[in-house]
Formats: structure tokens, sequence, C-alpha cells
């Protein structure tokens, strides 16, 4: 070992390789700096969400997993940005109704490795949007005492909304044992997030008579394919053997309301309708041999779609219109 | 401190160097340029190969009625002249599934696993070399082929399941394409391929208002490919020029009427009993339709398939062979 006291002479070659090796230090160092961006697609695709527990996310999922069943896959969490990773082309679907985020998890039964289902834990924000998600996608009739007003069964799985959350639990079979883990499951989800509290009050809107169980349905946007009518609740109704649709969409104003009422208005007659005689402030519309009525009270707009005649449509729109003046407009 | 000095560490450095130039020279003569599958590349690809095989009289197309889709994929086959036709003795064979989520086959949400098993399993009598079994998935892949059953019946006929490992992408180019321009796409599977068999499910989708046998070649695309459901119809009928298969297969034993892709409920599907097969795409996507109650005028897809002579419409034409 040399000294350090020792002065040493520093050769021209030294230094030239002693400059080598820092340049390739350097070399090296921008070379990982520059890699760093290039991520490789078929990678990011798949990029999932490490779980970010918020106020309402406090709990894992797998702490709702009743006695025999036990989790199968890791939790998983989805935003706005990568829910398509998970459900590919059903997101807009929930694009359209405010999506907030995604939980999902597998759990099987501890005594039976093929029985499975996957648990999704939609946050849609607002209790309205759930529904909408929720009435958009249903498959029958809402479940008699189910874990919430709006639930239903299928022969492999659970669907229901609960305040801001729409949930489903998909079971890999039409299994009795299976279901009653869902719907156990799905009643300690509701347990947990506290009483459900939703009070939509064009649901109450719709006239028993005729309606069509289970068919009143929230349209996030573009109802009845008119870009911008927004926020439409819709029921089925079968008269005289016929369908018709009634609905019901709420707006900040009086003023917004005529506004909309007479863009569906146009709507139809930029599409060929004929305007037909009817009581005052009320459009009815001749179109392809159905007829569409839509008028506005308050802050409401209020219509019939595809009914088979005047008298039908209107007489439809005429009870929704004693129906609000009965409720009055509590803003719910 | 030890007494270090300026000139030992030069000489120390250059020890090291040496020593990191040695395994790097390792590794640089042990570096393959013609590595089994395709290296990602910097420069686009200009499409991928072509695998439709060229018309020789025999017929176009075969509809299946049933329930047992390994007998209605063998008497479709068998309408057809046989999977020998398609697939000769020492061919590599590339099925393309939907394994696109990790649901379980019940819901009919991706490829039924009783078909992949009958599809393999064809490929193998017909003295196929190699029979590999690719998508690439919306979720985990390893995930997705397990969950589904695809795996374990792909493997247990014969086939082999090929994950879409990075590697095995490469930027594809697809010319006068608007949308598949420098697209990262699986292509490293089809690389040494002499047959390509879509294998899909019938399926209402939110977007494209179907998703049948092309719409299954959206399962090749890599990359954040959901910007394109923007302009669905576009992407559907650039994938019909970009993939050019031996023959496709269109399970519509148990179709999902609605809520499509990803279903959920057994609610969602009808069981329409039947099962297409042939070498036009846009012919077994139109009949299809038909079973899925979809008019073609809401499936603009197939219109601008058709209109860039891609295949035909009006599948009767083509005189499909129906088999009871």
């Amino acid at each position: 070992m040399t000294p350090a006291s020792e002065k040493v002479t520093v050769t021209r070659k030294e230094r030239w390789v002693g400059f080598g090796v820092l340049v390739v230090l350097a070399a090296i160092a921008l070379g990982i700096y520059a890699i760093q961006f290039r991520f490789n697609p078929a990678v990011t695709a798949r990029q999932v969400l490490s779980e970010s527990p918020t106020a309402t996310e406090s709990f894992a999922l797998e702490d709702l997993a009743p006695a025999g069943m036990q989790p199968f896959s890791p939790p998983e969490r989805f935003d706005p940005d990568t829910l398509s990773d998970k459900i590919n082309g059903k997101a807009e679907l929930y694009f359209s109704a405010s999506f907030r985020s995604l939980r999902t998890q597998r759990f099987v039964l501890a005594a039976d490795s093929s029985l499975w289902f996957e648990m999704f834990v939609y946050d849609m924000g607002t209790a309205r949007d759930a529904f909408s998600v929720f009435s958009m996608q249903r498959r029958g009739d809402l479940e008699e005492g189910g874990p919430t007003q709006f639930a239903y069964a299928t022969p492999n799985g659970r669907f229901l909304a609960h305040g801001r959350y729409y949930l489903e639990l998909i079971g890999a079979e039409a299994s009795d044992s299976l279901m009653k883990a869902a719907g156990d499951m799905a009643t300690a989800f509701v347990n947990r997030i506290g009483a459900d509290a939703v009070n939509l009050t064009e649901m109450v809107l719709f006239p028993e008579d005729g309606r069509v169980p289970g068919s009143r349905s929230l349209v996030a946007s573009d109802a009845f394919g008119i870009t911008g009518f927004s926020q439409v609740f819709t029921a089925q109704y079968q008269q005289n053997g016929t369908g018709l649709s009634a609905y019901v969409t709420r707006r900040e104003s009086a003023a917004a309301a005529r506004s909309t009422a007479e863009t569906v208005r146009d709507f139809y007659l930029e599409y060929g309708g004929t305007s037909l005689d009817g009581p005052e402030g009320v459009a009815v519309i001749d179109i392809l041999d159905t007829i569409e009525v839509v008028f506005y009270q308050g802050r409401y707009v209020i219509g019939v779609h595809e009914a088979p005649d005047s008298e039908t449509a209107l007489a439809l729109a005429e009870q929704i219109r004693k129906r609000l003046q009965e409720v009055g407009d509590d803003g719910s | 401190m030890t007494g270090l000095n300026r000139r030992e560490f030069i000489h120390r450095s250059v020890k090291a160097g040496l020593i990191s130039a040695s395994a790097l020279g390792a590794g640089w003569w042990l570096h393959t340029a013609n590595p089994p599958a395709l290296e990602p590349s910097t420069a686009a690809l200009s499409g991928i190969p072509g695998f439709s095989k060229k018309p020789d009289g025999g017929p176009a197309m075969a509809i299946a009625s049933g329930t047992d889709r390994g007998a209605m994929l063998r008497r479709t086959l068998g309408a057809l002249g046989g999977m020998n036709r398609f697939v000769r003795p020492g061919d590599r064979v590339v099925i393309k599934v939907n394994a696109a989520f990790a649901s379980p086959p019940a819901i009919s949400a991706t490829s039924h696993p009783d078909l992949v098993t009958a599809v393999v399993k064809a490929c193998r009598e017909a003295e196929a070399a190699d029979v590999v079994v690719t998508d690439n998935p919306i979720n985990d892949p390893a995930s997705c082929f397990r969950l589904t059953g695809i795996g374990p019946a792909a493997e247990a006929a014969g086939g082999r399941v090929v994950l879409p490992t990075a590697d095995r992408f490469a930027a594809v180019t697809l010319a006068g394409a608007r949308l598949i321009r420098d697209w990262p796409v699986l292509v490293g599977p089809l690389a040494k391929a002499d047959c390509l068999i879509g294998l899909a499910p019938l399926k209402d989708h939110h977007r494209s208002g179907a998703s049948m046998t092309i719409k299954n070649w959206y399962g090749l695309l890599g990359g954040r490919r959901n910007v394109f459901h923007q302009d669905i119809h576009t992407i559907i009928a650039e994938l019909a020029a970009l993939v050019r298969p031996t023959l496709v297969i269109l399970d519509a034993v148990s179709a999902m009427l609605h809520n499509g892709p990803t279903g959920g409920s057994l609610s969602d599907l009808a069981a329409t009993n039947t099962l297409v097969a042939g070498i036009d795409p846009v012919a077994v996507d139109a009949a299809g339709a038909g079973i899925l109650g979809r008019p073609l005028d809401q499936l603009p897809h197939l219109q601008q398939a058709a209109d860039a002579d891609l295949g035909t419409l009006d599948y009767r034409t083509l005189n499909p062979v129906d088999v009871p």
C-alpha cells in the first residue's frame, strides 16, 4: 500500500483511462434515464392500482366473507383510467354514470374449490348513479326481501344497489350453497356500510297500473338516442297488449326543463315526426306510426315514448303529472 | 480511511472494467440474432402474415345445430372437408381464443373449454406439429387462462398455451389504416405459424353491438387499446383487414344476448344451439348477427369490412352447409 502522503505522478495514459471510466459511467446513467420512459404497452395495459382505502373503503372485502368462504385471489382496485382493464367494453356504461372506482376479489368455498364467485363493488359516487348502472343491466324482477330495496338474484349471481355502491357477486356455477354465501356477503356489505337513504322522487311518479314490474330505470345519458338527454328515469308499460314507455327527468330550473322538452320535441320533428293537436303546452308527435308526448311541469320533463295512440299517451302522461302534483318536488 | 491513491484507484477500476467487459462480451457472444420469438422492434412491421388458404372449391361455411360442442365441431369440420383441408401434417397451428376475462366458462364470456379441446384435438389428429393457444386478455393472462378453463383444456388436448409476454409484441402498421399504426400486436406466436384459427363466442357488446370472430382479433392488440372504443367499428374493420385467418369458428351454442361483453348472469344467455365455421369471417359474423338478433345496419364494422372486399355480408350466397 502506498502511503497517502507519497506524491504520485499521474501519467497521461492513466488520466485518459480515468476519463474513459467516467464517460462509461455517465453513458450508463444516461441509458438508465432514457430507458425508464419506454414502458412496454403490453404491461402498462394491465396496470392495476394498489389498494388505497378511503373513508368508505376502510375495510377489506375479505372481512365480509362468511364462514366457509376464503379469498381465491388478491383484492384489486380500478379507477376511471384502468376500469377498461377489468371490464373492457362495458366500461363506458359506468363512465356515463360518473364511475369513481371498482374493488374486486374472488372467494371460494373452502369445501369445494370449483365453487367460487367474484365480488365487484362499484363506487358510483351517488345513489342515483348507482341505481342507474343497476337498472340498466337488470336481468329480472327485484328480489322480495333482498338486502336492499334495489336487489335481484339470478341462478348464479346477486346484484344490488346500496347507497353510492353497485354490487355484483358472480358465481362460477348456479350453486345453492355458493349463492347462499354470496347473499350473506352482500348482506354483510350492506350492514357494514349502513342505512340506505335512497329516496328518488322520480321513481314514485310512475303509476303502478300497467307498469311492467322491475322496469323502472335511470338512463344516465343520451336516452332514446337523443344526445344530451341525460338522467332520465323510464318505466315500461303494457296496455291492451301494447308496450310503451314513460319517462321523467328533473332539471335545475323550470327554464332548463322547458329547454329540454323543446330539445326532445325538435329531435322527433327533425327525424320525420308530424306534430299533432294536443293540450296546451304538450307536444304530441306522430313518428313511424307511434306517438311521442313531451312537456314540462315546473323543473320536471314528462313524456311518453312509442305509444300506440294519442289517447293512451296523453292519459299516461296526465297520470304522471297528477302524481307529481301530489308528491311535490322535494328535491331528493 | 485507507491509503488508496489515485493510481491504485485507476488500476483497480481498470481491472473491474475488464471483468465487467468480459461479462458483457460473454452476453454478446451468447446473444442470438434469430430468437425463436419475435423480438420487440422499433420499426413497425407492415401488417402480419396472412393465413387464408387459396380457394380450392370446397365449402366455405358450415352451420351445425346441437348442444354438444365437440360433436358439433366434428360434424362442421366434416361438412367443410375435414381439418386436413386446413391443417397439413407438420403444420404449426395458432388458435386465437377469447380468454378476455378471468370468468367462469358457465357465463360464456370467453371461449368454451369443450370447444377448445375439440379444436386442439382436431388439429392434432390432422398431424399438426405444434398447436399454440393464445390471447392477450383484458385481465391477468394467467388467471384468465386458468379460470376460464381454456388453459387446462388446451394442454390436456395436446396444445400449448402461450401467454402474451412483452417479448411477443411488435409494433405493426396496417397500410391505409387510420388506427392500426405503429401499434403493438401479439405477433410472436404467429411468426412461424402455418395456420391461424379464430375461436370466438357469440356475444352482445355494449360498444360494438356484437362480439364475434372479427372482434375476437381485438385480443391480438396490445397497449392501451381501450382508446379504440371511441371508434370501435373502424378498429374492428381494420382488424378484419389485418388478420386473414385460415378458419374461424363462432360458438353460438349459448349466446350472450344482453350485458356483453362481460355478462355475468346465466340470465344473459340464450340456448341458441348453433356452431358456425367458415373461411370468410365477414360471412360467419353476418350469420352470427342473425342468431344474435342484430340487424346488420347496427353493425357498421361488418359493412365496412364487406365494402373493403374482405368478405361477404350475404352469407347465403356461400351456400353454407347446414349440418343437423
